[in-house]
């Protein structure tokens, strides 16, 4: 502290100045290109995802001569921020990778190139993808900014133990079995419940609310995309039944109003649920360091709305969402024939089949898929699944939407937890989200 | 006689002093214990119906090193928080050193900024903050996001106010006639700030160390936008361990408590190596009358 | 016997500034370039910022117009009567974030001050340990906030957590309170903070406390002096300043918090939690209403300002230095 730190001032202020310009020249243009990735950081094969990134970025190297720089979010709000100060700055990384759900947001900020055909071909042309991902990669056909990377259907998972204890036998098919099924398999006394409800997620409870609204023949954004329903007689009814699993069936945990998805999963892993919905397959290694390995299987969830025979006349047997990772270009990148090259080797047959078997999401390589669904039924059976999947509307306000959404769950959760809940508070709720995202509809 | 004597400065009788320390220590390790415990228990059993685990998870150390590039992490976290806060306080105590001195134009302006800046929502300058980069990366052409050079800066501002007015405040209550004794002697202004003044804030400059260097410490935020792979920070990288996949993967929170003991470590040591410089106080001497 | 209360050492007196001897060149005369590297980096990093942050609270920035947001549409100050105005489903209307804001930080403060004093007076003596006891405080507070919250998350889960263990073990509170959610929300947000943050105070009145010589007690101890009177006559005042400080900021620092609610509770929070930084964060990244975000932080930043000024005119602080 009593160094000589006389004029340190100044000097100070040459040292900084200095060390930022010799990190401008060491870090300024190199001989060779660099391609800038964000994906999203893999919790459960950390790993295996930095070996996956030393291998594709030296393949990279060797038939492209540039080098890959990696960039990992954790979160998908982490991954928001970083997209939004990349767009709104004009820096960033040069190749995206989001949800599905996210791409209309994506597009409407116009900071994503839409894919040529010109493009499509330098990708692979779009015969190689899975028809169902297409749905979701642009506003339309030829408005595409997003090519699919991996797919990742939604389906039950059910504790085949608890099953065989209560005499069922097949999982259930419709939502009034489901609820049956899961009376029969709670034990309040002994922790266990036939199903769970984690209504303080940010994403789990809009994709069951329109999941069962879908399936009744609403739908939270109409058709031409203009107009917001989210309050519809569908949706109430959706979210009704949703909370009634609490409150009048009592087949889920009553301390699980503060549930996320992960509290969630780890009471299935503890043997404490009967059946767990809106899971992927990327829960099995999860499940098979847990109490219940090899006691588990997956079945797709009903499709037939509860107390009726049968789906109405336009109800959509939504079995799932279009889920999994598509990648963007940024417009302002100026690699995008590099970026281009990255798209076309991470989703080509070898590269795909090579990625499900070391993470778990299904492949969109349609060659891939069939080749794995011939070999293992379960991954047939997701795959089926995600052939049925419904595409969520595509409009610019799909992000805030979901938010929303989350909003009115919350808030129903927390008078679930004080004892003021009463179902006619959902449709003020709805009312009120309605308004919200139709001011944003353009 | 060698009856001891009661130490003057003590203000509390030692029966209330031991009963305040034990409630305190009692209130501070209550979570520490559990977060130890949180930290050997498989990930799997965090928050379920077991206090103590199955089995001891010991690996939860082992493992989350290559979880995430936590050592690096770590490296970066101490370089990042370290330098940004030796200069916030350098420049701190040279600012003060104006202000508590001299006066110039802009003086009271700067005393309320002081303040007024600390009242500033940092959520609200994110954006903003990311697009002054960005702009000046393009134009000056070179890169700024994702160095260390940003992120320590940026920490380095967010703690000055704070390290200043807390100098200042140090300063004010410093006796002129220390300086004037050492500018008679023939000392330059500087001089007479390094050679006099600066020993009798130490302990000031200390504190100010302290805060500074915990605002780069924990700050996620701004880490998560600025920072590159390489420069990663701790506080981000903490948040990869409770990220929880689409459809299913179980949060790391064994692990995640097992980096944050690691996280908290090297605070707790340099403030053990720091602390002495807090006791004294102005030393009897200097100008006496 | 009365004692005579020692002077203050840290007077608000006066001014009286050298008078200037001439230039003697840039290390003999005033070297006021000492301070340009501050005020060029407070301009640039926050006050540049600062004002981009203004400008877009009177745009409509959504993620429509967010590639060029100097071209987004002007609205004047439509964003500020939505924020003051409309309740939102997400969470609370930026009026209620304001108040749950306001009651949490000055709440917060008031709680850690008798705490973080206590904690100063029983290390200011010499004995064995006393170098292990002064770790021991500052453990919470080193501790990243993410990682506080986190536990204190995992410690309030209802029916699992130990604080509704705790609570039913000893017959106060059913076992399956909820703390996470509901009224209850607001309050494990202060426990947690309050557990993070005491050592705040604790610090800056240790520092305070060094500046009281030796001597000054002895003197009161020759005078005759109680503890308690040492306590109120000595201590007290001669901490006055560096305690108005550490309130003020406190308070600041807590109404500002952003990371242990949005890690306590994730978003969207529960209404009795949401504070404001956490409802700008969800309008503004979440919601891509920058616009609205904007508004609210500017709103923020004008009432925070008012203790700001109360306490500089309170130390009358212009005058500042010593005589």
């Amino acid at each position: 502290m009593k160094a000589n730190i006389r004029s340190a001032c100044p000097w100070l202020s040459l040292l900084m100045l200095l060390s930022l310009v010799l990190a401008a020249c060491g870090g300024g243009s190199g001989q060779s290109q660099t391609l800038n990735v964000l994906i999203s950081y893999n919790s459960t094969y950390p790993a295996q995802q930095r070996q996956w990134m030393q291998q594709i970025a030296s393949e990279f190297q060797k038939a492209t001569g540039a080098t890959i720089a990696w960039d990992t979010f954790s979160s998908s709000s982490e991954e928001q921020t970083k997209l939004q100060t990349s767009i709104v700055s004009g820096s960033g990384p040069d190749v995206f990778s989001f949800g599905t759900t996210f791409v209309p947001t994506a597009q409407s900020t116009k900071g994503f190139t839409v894919l040529t055909d010109q493009n499509w071909k330098q990708v692979g042309g779009k015969g190689r993808f899975f028809q169902q991902q297409l749905t979701m990669a642009g506003s339309s056909p030829n408005q595409s900014i997003a090519v699919p990377f991996v797919m990742r259907p939604f389906a039950m998972v059910y504790n085949k133990e608890l099953f065989q204890k209560a005499g069922i036998t097949t999982a259930p098919t419709t939502w009034t079995e489901f609820v049956q099924d899961a009376q029969k398999m709670t034990n309040p006394s002994a922790g266990v419940y036939g199903a769970e409800i984690d209504p303080s997620d940010s994403f789990d409870p809009w994709k069951i609310w329109w999941m069962f609204a879908e399936q009744m023949g609403g739908s939270f954004i109409s058709q031409d995309l203009k107009t917001a329903q989210m309050n519809s007689p569908e949706a109430v009814q959706a979210v009704k039944f949703w909370f009634d699993w609490a409150t009048t069936y009592k087949i889920v945990d009553p301390n699980s109003m503060a549930w996320k998805a992960g509290d969630a999963v780890k009471a299935f892993a503890n043997g404490n649920v009967g059946m767990l919905i809106m899971t992927t397959s990327t829960l099995k290694p999860t499940l098979q360091k847990s109490s219940v390995a090899g006691k588990y299987a997956f079945a797709p969830m009903p499709t037939v709305p509860y107390g009726l025979q049968q789906r109405p006349a336009n109800g959509v047997p939504a079995a799932t969402i279009v889920s999994g990772d598509m990648l963007a270009v940024a417009d302002y990148s100026n690699v995008k024939d590099l970026a281009f090259k990255f798209i076309n080797l991470v989703t080509d047959y070898q590269h795909q089949v090579q990625w499900t078997k070391t993470f778990g999401d299904l492949p969109v390589n349609v060659q891939a898929a069939n080749d794995l669904a011939s070999q293992d039924p379960l991954t047939a059976a997701f795959i089926k699944a995600e052939a049925d999947a419904t595409p969520t509307p595509f409009t610019g306000e799909w992000g805030p939407l979901e938010v929303a959404l989350a909003g009115v769950s919350s808030k129903l959760a927390n008078e679930v937890a004080t004892n003021r809940y009463d179902p006619s508070h959902i449709k003020p709720l709805l009312d009120q989200a309605n308004q919200q995202i139709q001011s944003g509809l353009h | 006689m060698s009856r001891r004597k009661r130490d003057a400065q003590e203000i509390l009788p030692t029966p209330l002093r031991v009963v305040a320390i034990a409630a305190l220590a009692i209130l501070v390790l209550i979570p520490i214990a559990y977060t130890l415990l949180l930290s050997v228990t498989p990930d799997i059993e965090v928050g379920g119906g077991n206090l103590i685990p199955s089995h001891w998870a010991f690996g939860n150390y082992l493992q989350m090193w290559s979880t995430v590039s936590l050592a690096r992490g770590l490296s970066n976290s101490l370089i990042i928080a370290g330098i940004a806060s030796v200069i916030a306080v350098i420049l701190a105590v040279g600012a003060a050193y104006i202000i508590t001195r001299f006066k110039f134009r802009g003086r009271l302006p700067y005393l309320y900024s002081l303040i007024g800046l600390q009242t500033v929502p940092s959520v609200m300058l994110l954006l903003p903050l990311f697009v002054l980069f960005a702009s000046i990366q393009a134009a000056l052409h070179f890169r700024l996001v994702g160095t260390y050079e940003a992120v320590i800066v940026t920490y380095l501002t967010f703690a000055l106010p704070f390290a200043t007015w807390l100098m200042v405040s140090y300063l004010g209550s410093i006796p002129m006639d220390l300086e004037e004794a050492a500018l008679c002697d023939g000392a330059t202004r500087l001089q007479a700030l390094w050679r006099v003044i600066v020993p009798l804030v130490l302990p000031g400059m200390v504190v100010a160390l302290v805060f500074s260097f915990l605002t780069g410490w924990s700050d996620v935020l701004f880490a998560s936008v600025l920072t590159s792979p390489e420069t990663r920070t701790l506080a981000v990288q903490l948040q990869a361990f409770s990220s929880a996949q689409e459809g299913g993967a179980l949060p790391l929170y064994g692990q995640l408590m097992g980096a944050a003991v690691v996280s908290a470590l090297p605070v707790v040591i340099l403030y053990m190596i720091f602390q002495k410089y807090l006791i004294g106080g102005l030393t009897a001497g200097g100008v006496k009358g | 016997m009365s004692i005579q209360p020692i002077p203050e050492t840290v007077p608000a007196p006066t001014l009286v500034l050298r008078p200037e001897r001439g230039r003697r060149g840039i290390f003999g005369g005033r070297p006021i370039w000492l301070i340009w590297p501050s005020i060029t980096l407070l301009v640039v990093i926050i006050g540049i910022p600062l004002l981009i942050a203004i400008y877009i609270s009177f745009l409509n920035l959504d993620q429509y117009t967010l590639r060029s947001w100097i071209q987004a549409p002007w609205v004047g100050l439509g964003n500020y009567v939505t924020a003051l105005t409309a309740g939102n489903v997400i969470g609370a209307s930026a009026l209620t974030s304001l108040g749950v804001s306001l009651a949490f930080s000055l709440l917060t403060t008031l709680i850690i001050t008798p705490i973080g004093i206590l904690a100063a007076l029983t290390v200011n003596t010499r004995y064995r340990g006393r170098t292990l006891v002064r770790t021991l405080y500052l453990v919470p507070y080193v501790i990243p906030t993410f990682v506080t919250a986190l536990v204190w998350r995992q410690m309030f889960l209802n029916g699992t957590g130990l604080v509704d263990r705790f609570l039913a073990a000893i017959h106060v509170a059913n076992i399956n309170t909820y703390w996470l959610l509901g009224p209850n929300s607001f309050w494990a947000m202060v426990i947690a903070d309050v557990w993070a943050s005491w050592a705040f105070i604790y610090i800056m009145v240790l520092a305070g406390l060094q500046s009281i010589t030796h001597e000054v007690y002895e003197a009161a101890d020759v005078d005759g002096a109680s503890s308690w009177q040492k306590l109120t006559r000595i201590v007290l005042p001669q901490l006055r300043h560096i305690l108005a400080l550490a309130l003020l900021l406190s308070t600041l620092y807590h109404f500002n918090n952003f990371t242990l609610p949005f890690v306590m509770f994730g978003t969207p929070p529960p209404l009795q939690a949401d504070v404001l930084p956490l409802n700008i964060y969800v309008s503004s990244f979440q919601l891509f209403n920058f616009g609205l975000g904007g508004a609210m932080s500017v709103i923020t930043l004008i009432i925070m300002l008012i203790p700001g000024f109360v306490y500089i005119r309170a130390l009358r602080l212009g005058e500042v230095t010593a005589s």
